[in-house]
């Protein structure tokens, strides 16, 4: 259902997204008065253009819905996608949402915790959510996450001479 | 002419020189490959390294990470799907759809042949050509450059094929997100909204992290059966290609290896640019355009031919006038001041040796990154026996680690975070991630160059027109516009005949 609705959608997000560019983008300093090409003009041009093909695009999904292409349409990327039909879209979605959800929680804790144990962590877990139900080695995740972590971390800050997030413990 | 050349090679004819050039190819490659480390980091690491040696021997280890890591991209590329380095996104078209199939090997076979040969024929432009390409390079100034920027960004938005317009809304929502942060000219803020953070703007490697890294994990964490863990046969043998096979490509060789040259010769503009320039020419003059991204060679060829021509053509402008051609090159003209030599018009007759060494050292260190590339295959595939839930997290972690390094700040961290969920929200309302890249990419070149050119016009943009090569390119551009426009409406009209009246969309 969501299908036939997708361009309408993304068209209806892209045009409020630029609409909003837009509007901001009066609030960019004008260094010179009298100039056509100051910093306001690139990114006007972008948001403009980019509300038009918005709305083209929102037309377009209305008329095609209308005439009932959108049914062929759907119907043939089926056909092509079938190898890769998900099986039960809401688990699969919630298992998307855990990946962002942990990446973010990585990133949030790098700084207070430190490289080496948030790494440790992210990895394990990221390791654990790809995988599914039954074939989940936690051991060997563990171990590797072990080893990948400390592997990078020397030699980023020892080898390479970088530095890398130190938090209270690592 | 000759002598010099034997000067060149016989101050690399020591087994230290060799083994510093084997050890630059090694790092090299390795940076290429790794997601978020590129080029220029690697030269910029060894850098200090170098301060202790004479200027050949550093050379040997720069320009030994310099080609490998040009060419060290394709193979996470070819065989993830995620582009090492910028240089390689045009790679990940045909290469990963190849090792789908199991061809992996072979299409790392074939990108590091071809790798092999584009840097080698920019190599002969530089040796041989360069004083003269430089001069030609001069006449290129804001109007030139913008006139190209246009046409990259058009022709790499008709690309993709089923959807102009989301190829350009896609192209149009990259070049917004480059206006983040400080404007070119007068460095006015702009859509900082008090983010301090946000000053700089975004950098190209959070992007393509996001954008590629992440958005492989997400594919794998939506596929039920976790990551698709087939057994495929991965055995190769050779050069990859059959003669035939190579006779057929020789056109497209040649083009590409043009493309990479010229535009490494554009001090600015480096091979980011080329391969997916490179793709999109190869494409378009192809007779059959629609076996393009899913597994043809012709890709693969044009991508990787023309990424490695353009390091040899980056370093035309740096010999000869003092200019780099890019970031890598720029960190090797610090390594040049750093010996007391100044590049420029004077150096091949005041330094005649340092040059030709240094071509010696290109020399050598494109044979050994084939061979390196080569040997180590059977290692590199290794790694897809490692199980994909295990192998991609650390790779993320390895991108995030290079794009914190860049600036040694975790927002860059948060910048791949955001640029993730752009990614997934590009795929899933399928709208093309190419042209967001390309448009991420130039959008600074467009901009500058607008304005820039603006100044040295008075305000003119019709002067953009009059100057010889800019309104060419930009005539050219036009032309095609309307050219691909008139040949979608036509191709409509002609399906629409054939299906009796029922419009179809195609």
């Amino acid at each position: 259902m969501i299908h036939k609705y997708k361009n309408l959608i993304a068209g209806c997000f892209i045009l409020l997204f630029s609409l909003v560019f837009f509007l901001t983008s009066f609030s960019i300093k004008l260094t010179q008065i009298d100039t056509f090409v100051g910093s306001r003009l690139f990114p006007q041009i972008i948001t403009v253009l980019l509300m038009l093909l918005s709305v083209w695009i929102i037309i377009e999904n209305i008329v095609k819905n209308r005439k009932g292409i959108i049914e062929e349409e759907v119907q043939e990327d089926e056909n092509e996608h079938s190898l890769e039909k998900a099986n039960g879209p809401k688990q699969n979605y919630f298992k998307t949402i855990l990946v962002f959800v942990s990446l973010a929680l990585y990133i949030s804790i790098l700084d207070s915790i430190g490289f080496m144990i948030s790494t440790i962590i992210y990895l394990f877990t990221q390791m654990f959510l790809l995988e599914s139900k039954g074939k989940r080695k936690l051991i060997q995740y563990l171990v590797v996450s072990v080893i990948s972590t400390v592997v990078i971390f020397y030699l980023f800050t020892e080898v390479f001479n970088l530095v890398l997030p130190r938090g209270r413990l690592f | 002419m000759l002598d010099s050349w034997a000067t060149g090679f016989s101050s690399i004819a020591s087994p230290e020189a060799i083994l510093l050039i084997l050890i630059g190819t090694i790092l090299g490659i390795f940076f290429g490959a790794t997601p978020g480390m590129t080029s220029s980091m690697g030269i910029a690491l060894i850098l200090p390294v170098t301060y202790g040696m004479s200027l050949i021997y550093g050379m040997c280890l720069i320009l030994g990470i310099y080609i490998g890591s040009i060419s060290g991209g394709l193979i996470t590329a070819i065989l993830f799907n995620i582009p090492g380095t910028p240089a390689s996104v045009a790679t990940t078209f045909d290469g990963y759809p190849m090792a789908k199939r199991g061809e992996g090997g072979r299409a790392i076979r074939i990108g590091t042949l071809y790798s092999f040969l584009g840097g080698s024929l920019s190599l002969i432009v530089l040796f041989f050509l360069a004083p003269l390409v430089a001069s030609f390079a001069l006449s290129f100034s804001a109007p030139e450059y913008f006139a190209i920027a246009v046409f990259s960004l058009i022709l790499i938005s008709t690309l993709s094929g089923k959807s102009m317009i989301k190829g350009f809304i896609s192209a149009l929502a990259g070049l917004l997100f480059t206006t983040i942060g400080m404007a070119p000219v007068d460095s006015v803020f702009r859509y900082t909204f008090g983010f301090h953070a946000l000053d700089g703007g975004f950098s190209i490697l959070p992007v393509l992290v996001g954008l590629f890294a992440v958005v492989e994990i997400i594919k794998g964490a939506e596929n039920p059966s976790g990551f698709s863990s087939k057994a495929l046969k991965y055995k190769s043998k050779g050069i990859g290609v059959t003669w035939a096979e190579f006779k057929g490509q020789l056109k497209n060789m040649f083009v590409s290896a043009g493309v990479g040259t010229g535009i490494g010769i554009l001090p600015g503009l480096g091979a980011t640019f080329s391969n997916l320039i490179a793709y999109s020419v190869s494409k378009k003059t192809s007779k059959k355009p629609e076996t393009y991204g899913k597994g043809s060679i012709d890709g693969i060829v044009a991508s990787e031919t023309a990424n490695n021509a353009t390091s040899g053509g980056a370093l035309v402008p740096l010999l000869s006038m003092g200019i780099p051609g890019d970031a890598g090159t720029a960190i090797m003209l610090a390594a040049f001041m750093l010996h007391g030599i100044t590049p420029g018009p004077l150096l091949f007759t005041t330094h005649g040796d340092v040059i030709y060494g240094m071509f010696a050292v290109l020399i050598v260190a494109n044979i050994l990154m084939y061979l390196v590339m080569i040997f180590g295959l059977g290692g590199f595939l290794k790694l897809l026996d490692i199980k994909k839930n295990i192998l991609y997290p650390i790779i993320l972690v390895l991108a995030c680690v290079g794009a914190f390094a860049l600036n040694n700040r975790i927002f860059d961290m948060w910048a791949i975070f955001i640029f993730s969920i752009i990614g997934y929200a590009l795929v899933k309302f399928k709208f093309p991630i190419t042209p967001f890249v390309i448009g991420f990419v130039l959008g600074p070149l467009l901009e500058i160059n607008l304005r820039r050119g603006m100044m040295t016009t008075y305000g003119s943009f019709l002067d953009f027109f009059t100057r010889p090569i800019s309104g060419s390119i930009l005539i050219f551009t036009i032309l095609l516009v309307i050219f691909y426009s008139l040949k979608g409406i036509r191709d409509k009209r002609i399906k629409t005949t054939f299906n009796n009246g029922d419009p179809k969309e195609i």
